[in-house]
């Protein structure tokens, strides 16, 4: 008896001779079919994820350091301040703006009110300082969640394909290659496809969760030497 | 997120394209494998196998082929055991006629009387030269004393085939052919085969018993001792000791000595073992038996 005769009354059409892609999939267990198609809509996003948050951050390092020449160059911060006022997505501009703006509400008030101006600053900077870091770290749970289960999720896939394999070969009441190979390597590609998915995001993950790190750390070391300024300028003025 | 989800579904896109083109057209062929039937035979089926039973069926064998290429035509056997050297009996008798072919035309009476009477006088010995002077008058009477003579006289004087024959000293030897064709039949068993000739799992268990019966353990041998002693028994067919039995091998231990000696004491002090069956005495005419307090105490 030619196991190969046995197979397609199993698993109609896979033999071992179509072993593409194409035919794993069409002819894998629907356990299978959705791990493979949950663990590939994970792969886009999380590419998706890490394409969008390269071009932000190398925004975000070409930002602060025009701002930072800028700010340096002994121009006036009023005018610094006027230009940046109606931008967006510029974390050190908005931390200057948001004090700027903290600065001048408390010199045009009827009553000039220096005495808590300078803990005000501080707060208020490190609003701006947590909602930019949070904009950063935006989605890079995602990155996170696939590195960690996508290799599980591909593990659940290939436990099922293996599960319908080994129904398979009871069913066949043999044990050759044939029966046996396919629904291995269905399997397999399950596990395959869940470390493909898994292991750029998880180099992207470690990768943009250091280069927050980086700019929370520029933010905060502007903020503290923004805040000398000013606290200087309070202690001169008042 | 646009574009980072634009690029990223053409970058998939792109990989499983060319996985479908790439991996596709490599088929996984696995030949189809022959089986083997394979039948568990024990080891009592395989003594028996070689038992023979002289009621079983002959097998018809269509033809023996011979192993190997014969090299002369074969010739009719009219001995059941050939003998390699056949080797005629020596006839020293020069006189008598050697070659066939010479000897028949000799008979004829006419011939020999031409020829005896010129020259037996010329060529014979002085003696026998008289005693054929003395029968000269009888010698046309007698045709048949005269052939060989003559027969003598015409042979040549050195045949090489004669001398061969007298060198050879051999003994007209009988020695086993070497058949043209090897027998494939099984041989018909063993000449002490029994059925089931084999020490059973019963007789051994009892003798273990026996022996575990008698042995008194020497001091400071109990079962937890890690010890044993093998020894080699000799038994006679009413299953008594034929010698003493022989040290074969002894745990390296103080008490190694004390316990051969007390287990040959035992074997000596048990026999006969007529727990063991005459009919398989071939099974059991030559035993080791190993002396394990473990075993004999604990078990």
């Amino acid at each position: 008896m030619n196991p190969a005769d046995i197979v397609p009354s199993v698993a109609p059409g896979l033999t071992s001779d179509n072993l593409s892609l194409f035919h794993l999939f069409l002819h894998a267990h629907w356990i299978v079919e959705a791990v493979m198609v949950g663990l590939l809509v994970c792969s886009v996003w999380v590419w998706a994820i890490a394409i969008d948050k390269t071009l932000l951050f190398s925004r975000l390092r070409r930002a602060g350091d025009t701002f930072e020449a800028a700010f340096w160059s002994g121009q006036s911060l009023e005018e610094l301040y006027k230009a940046l006022a109606g931008q967006h997505g510029h974390s050190t501009g908005a931390l200057f703006v948001a004090a700027m703006r903290e600065w001048k509400r408390s010199l045009e008030g009827q009553a000039r009110s220096f005495a808590g101006l300078q803990m005000r600053i501080e707060k208020v900077m490190n609003v701006a300082i947590s909602r930019e870091v949070e904009n950063m770290e935006r989605r890079l749970l995602v990155l996170a969640t696939v590195g960690s289960a996508g290799p599980f999720i591909g593990l659940f896939g290939t436990v099922a394909g293996i599960m319908t394999s080994f129904q398979s070969i009871a069913a066949s009441q043999n044990t050759s290659l044939a029966v046996v190979a396919p629904g291995i390597a269905e399997a397999l590609f399950a596990t395959a496809i869940g470390l493909v998915a898994a292991i750029p995001a998880t180099i992207f993950y470690n990768k943009f969760s250091s280069e927050v790190n980086k700019q929370a750390q520029r933010l905060e070391g502007f903020a503290d030497e923004f805040t000398a300024i000013l606290s200087r300028q309070i202690d001169e003025r008042g | 997120m646009k574009p980072g989800m634009t690029i990223s579904c053409i970058g998939h896109v792109g990989a499983l394209v060319w996985g479908l083109v790439a991996i596709s057209a490599q088929p996984l062929n696995s030949p189809a494998v022959e089986s083997l039937p394979v039948s568990f035979i024990s080891e009592k089926d395989f003594t028996q196998l070689t038992q023979g039973a002289k009621n079983a069926p002959q097998l018809k064998i269509p033809d023996l082929k011979p192993l190997a290429d014969k090299v002369d035509t074969p010739k009719a056997v009219d001995q059941l055991a050939p003998k390699i050297a056949d080797k005629p009996a020596i006839t020293t008798d020069s006189s008598k006629p050697k070659p066939e072919p010479k000897a028949d035309p000799k008979p004829d009476p006419k011939q020999a009387d031409k020829a005896d009477k010129p020259k037996t006088p010329d060529y014979k010995p002085d003696q026998i030269a008289d005693l054929l002077k003395k029968d000269a008058a009888k010698t046309p009477a007698k045709p048949d004393d005269s052939t060989p003579q003559k027969t003598a006289q015409n042979s040549p004087k050195f045949d090489a085939n004669q001398v061969a024959e007298l060198l050879d000293k051999r003994e007209p030897q009988r020695q086993i052919a070497a058949a043209e064709t090897l027998n494939s039949l099984a041989n018909l068993g063993a000449a002490s085969g029994a059925p089931g000739a084999q020490l059973s799992q019963s007789e051994i268990d009892a003798l273990r018993a026996r022996l575990s019966q008698c042995w008194s353990p020497p001091p400071g041998v109990d079962a937890t001792t890690k010890i044993h002693v093998s020894l080699r028994v000799l038994l006679k067919p009413d299953g008594s000791l034929a010698r003493e039995p022989v040290l074969v091998e002894a745990s390296a231990s103080a008490l190694g000595p004390a316990l051969a000696e007390s287990a040959e004491r035992a074997l000596m002090l048990c026999q006969p073992f007529t727990m063991l069956r005459r009919e398989h005495y071939d099974q059991w005419k030559d035993l080791q038996l190993d002396f394990d307090p473990h075993e004999l105490l604990g078990g």
